[in-house]
C-alpha cells in the first residue's frame, strides 16, 4: 500500500468514526489537514488573516457536507475542492483585486529569469502569482505546491486533465512574463508587490 | 524507456515539490531550456515561506472547529422543538378538554345544533334495536289512516275533484244524505 493509498484508508477511517457519532474524529482531520489547507490559502490570498479564516471556513464547510462526500476522490482532494472554492469565494467577497496582465509584456526576453528571479523578494513571486486569473493560480498553486497529479488537481478543479494542463503552462507562462517584465523595467526591479 | 519532453514537462511539478528528480530528468533539464526555466520557477515558488499564523491558531483550530460543528448539530435538534412543542400542545388539550367536559344531557344534544354527540352503541344487541326497515312493506311506515286519505284526494283529477266537491254539497245540503 503506498502513503496516498494509506492516507486515503486512514481519512475514510476517521470519517466513518466521525459518522459513527465520535466528535473527537473531527480534531483528528482538522490536526491532519490543517497546516495544508492554511498553507493553499495563503498561497491563494497571500494574507495571514484571510488565511486563517478561510481555514477555519473549509473546515465547517467540509463537516457541514460531509454526508456528501461520495468516497469516489480521495478526501483530500475534496478538501483542497473546498478549500479552493472557498478562497475563490473569499475573493470575490473581499474584491479580487487580480490585475488583468498588460499583454504588451507577452514576449519578453525569458533567459534573464535565473539571474532575475535570484534577486527578487519572495514577496514579489507571490505578489505575482497573485496577480494571475483565478483558475491558472489555482492550477499553479495546486501543481506547485500540493503534489497533486495532474488526474488530482483535474479531481479538485472539477475540470479535464487538458484544461489543467492548459490553465498551468499559460499560468506559469504569464509568471515568467511578469517577472522577466519586471527585470527590462528599472523602476520596479526589486519592487515587492 | 527515456521519458519525453511532453511527460516532463507534466511531472514537472511532482518532481520539484518532492525533490526526488530522475537522473534522465536531470539530463533532460540540463539539455532542454523551457524545462529548466520552469524548473526554476517550480523550485522559487516552492521557496516563498508561509507564514505561521501565531496567536496558538493551529493549536485551537481542531477544538474550535469541533465546538462549531457539535453546536450547529444541536441547532439542527433545537430547530424542531417547536413543532414538537406544538404538537403535544394541541395533543395534551384535546385530551384535557375530552377528559373535563361533562357529556351533554338529551335535551343539550337535541337543542344544540352544533353538539356533536357520538353514541356508544357497544352495550347494544341486535333485539335491543327496533326493526324500522325490516319486513315493511313499501310506503307502509308513512301511510296512516289520515295520510292515505290525503294521498287519494291528490290523485284525483281535476273532473273527479268537481264531482266530488258537487256531492259534497248536495250531501250537505239534504242534511248529510246523497
Amino acid at each position: 500500500m503506498d502513503v496516498k493509498q494509506t492516507r486515503y484508508a486512514e481519512d475514510l477511517r476517521l470519517i466513518e468514526k466521525y459518522l459513527g457519532g465520535d466528535e473527537y474524529a473531527v480534531e483528528e482531520l482538522v490536526m491532519k489537514y490543517q497546516r495544508k489547507v492554511y498553507s493553499l490559502a495563503y498561497r491563494m490570498t497571500g494574507d495571514i488573516e484571510d488565511s486563517k479564516d478561510v481555514t477555519q471556513k473549509t473546515f465547517l464547510q467540509v463537516f457541514a457536507n460531509i454526508r456528501g462526500f461520495r468516497k469516489k476522490s480521495s478526501f483530500y482532494t475534496w478538501l483542497y475542492r473546498i478549500a479552493m472554492n472557498t478562497c475563490l469565494n473569499h475573493l470575490k467577497k473581499k474584491g479580487n483585486d487580480t490585475l488583468e496582465l498588460n499583454e504588451s509584456i507577452a514576449g519578453s526576453n525569458g533567459n534573464a529569469l535565473p539571474a532575475l528571479i535570484k534577486e527578487e523578494r519572495s514577496s514579489f513571486i507571490r505578489g505575482s502569482l497573485k496577480k494571475l486569473p483565478d483558475r491558472q493560480k489555482t492550477a499553479v498553486t495546486l501543481r506547485a505546491y500540493e503534489e497533486l497529479s495532474l488526474k488530482e488537481t483535474a479531481e479538485v478543479m472539477k475540470c479535464s486533465e487538458g484544461a489543467v494542463k492548459a490553465h498551468y503552462h499559460n499560468g506559469m507562462k504569464r509568471l515568467k512574463e511578469i517577472l522577466s517584465a519586471s527585470a527590462d523595467s528599472p523602476g520596479r526591479k526589486g519592487e515587492g508587490i | 524507456m527515456r521519458p519525453g519532453h511532453e511527460e516532463i514537462k507534466d511531472k514537472l511539478p511532482e518532481y520539484i515539490s518532492t525533490g526526488n528528480i530522475p537522473d534522465d530528468v536531470k539530463e533532460h533539464l540540463r539539455s532542454c531550456d523551457k524545462c529548466s526555466q520552469e524548473a526554476f520557477l517550480l523550485q522559487e515558488l516552492n521557496k516563498v515561506q508561509v507564514p505561521e499564523p501565531g496567536g496558538l491558531f493551529f493549536e485551537t483550530l481542531p477544538q474550535k472547529v469541533r465546538a462549531s460543528v457539535r453546536q450547529k448539530k444541536k441547532g439542527f435538534l433545537f430547530r424542531f422543538v417547536p413543532v414538537f412543542t406544538l404538537i403535544a400542545l394541541v395533543v395534551v388539550t384535546g385530551y384535557i378538554y375530552h377528559t373535563i367536559t361533562p357529556p351533554l344531557t338529551e335535551e343539550e344534544l337535541f337543542t344544540d345544533p352544533f353538539a356533536i354527540q357520538v353514541f356508544d352503541l357497544s352495550g347494544l344487541s341486535e333485539d335491543d334495536i327496533p326493526p324500522i326497515s325490516v319486513d315493511i312493506a313499501d310506503d307502509e311506515i308513512y301511510l296512516t289512516e289520515e295520510t292515505s286519505l290525503y294521498r287519494e284526494f291528490a290523485s284525483l283529477s281535476s273532473e273527479e275533484m268537481e264531482d266530488l266537491y258537487e256531492a259534497l254539497e248536495i250531501k250537505n245540503r239534504n242534511g248529510g244524505v246523497l
